[in-house]
């Protein structure tokens, strides 16, 4: 484990952190937004990786070639997208709303993030195979 | 503002904290948002999931990450004294980004082959079925909303419980004297 994946990793978590504050604090559905967008980015990067792995080549740009590389894929997955998207914030919520007699309401709030997570993640993996950026 | 006197000797007025301001909770939350993204590479680095038939060490992680935030939200509801820097600190920054979403659905799709990447340290797995991937799912959302539920009432027990049950009853309690 390198100094700049770990340096990387912190600062990417960093981003993701206030990324998440900011959305849970000013929309209703921050939370589910943000798991959403990060289901969506990983599955992105895991289609451009797979892709990258099967068929070699270089992707296209420098920002994008930076982004795929060992270092730039494990900040942006582990650090940005693993901290934007949260397992704890849901948990305790539905716990709460459950706790309070509201146990539909509870089990509809995991089947909304684990529904929609798996379409972003797919959707995110079928534009990683549309955009056709190599 | 200033309350009127208290007769109770034994109430002693809580001085009002100024509120933080959002620069602050922002720079909080992105200190600790750092910390939890690396707490969670460095457990990662300590039980590789590389190999494993299912991503074991994820849902070590969010399994701890939603006992503590349980703990840490039921002790906050419980104690209105907590300071407002608190929770977005050690919850939304630490605990949350400590636990993740996107690496567990990426890890159940089904049409994700195992190990896109060899230098990717997210979840890899080795080709499982649906079912198991399922049950895996299954496990990690119960599991840790059970080890939420477990956390708040921990919290509520050690820490008593002054007001509402949860933030989605807009009950107000009763207060110990009449209007």
């Amino acid at each position: 484990m390198s100094l700049r994946v770990v340096l990387g990793v912190a600062a990417g978590g960093a981003v993701g952190a206030v990324l998440r504050f900011l959305l849970d604090r000013y929309l209703r559905a921050g939370i589910l937004l943000a798991n959403v967008l990060g289901c969506l980015v990983l599955g992105y990067l895991f289609g451009e990786l797979t892709w990258l792995a099967e068929n070699g080549g270089a992707p296209g740009g420098a920002v994008l070639t930076a982004l795929l590389s060992e270092t730039g894929s494990t900040v942006l997955a582990i650090g940005t997208l693993g901290a934007l998207s949260t397992f704890a914030t849901v948990s305790v919520r539905v716990a709460q709303t459950w706790m309070a007699g509201r146990q539909l309401r509870a089990a509809g709030i995991w089947v909304a993030h684990v529904g929609l997570g798996f379409a972003a993640a797919a959707a995110g993996i079928a534009l990683s195979r549309i955009s056709g950026l190599y | 503002m200033s309350s009127s006197a208290s007769t109770a000797a034994h109430r002693r007025p809580r001085p009002k904290r100024p509120a933080t301001s959002l620069t602050v909770l922002v720079l909080l939350v992105a200190l600790a948002g750092a910390g939890g993204a690396l707490l969670r590479l460095v457990v990662g680095e300590l039980i590789p999931e590389q190999g494993m038939k299912f991503p074991w060490t994820t849902l070590a992680i969010n399994l701890s990450g939603s006992g503590l935030l349980g703990l840490l939200i039921g002790a906050a509801r419980a104690r209105p004294s907590t300071p407002d820097w608190v929770v977005p600190t050690f919850g939304t920054g630490l605990l949350a980004s400590y636990t993740t979403f996107s690496a567990v659905i990426l890890a159940v799709m089904p049409s994700m082959p195992g190990a896109a990447y060899d230098g990717l340290r997210v979840v890899t797995y080795v080709s499982p079925g649906a079912m198991e991937m399922l049950t895996y799912l299954f496990i990690s959302v119960l599991g840790s909303t059970a080890a939420a539920a477990a956390g708040l009432t921990i919290s509520r027990a050690l820490f008593g419980q002054l007001g509402a049950e949860s933030a989605d009853l807009g009950v107000s309690s009763e207060g110990p004297h009449g209007s």
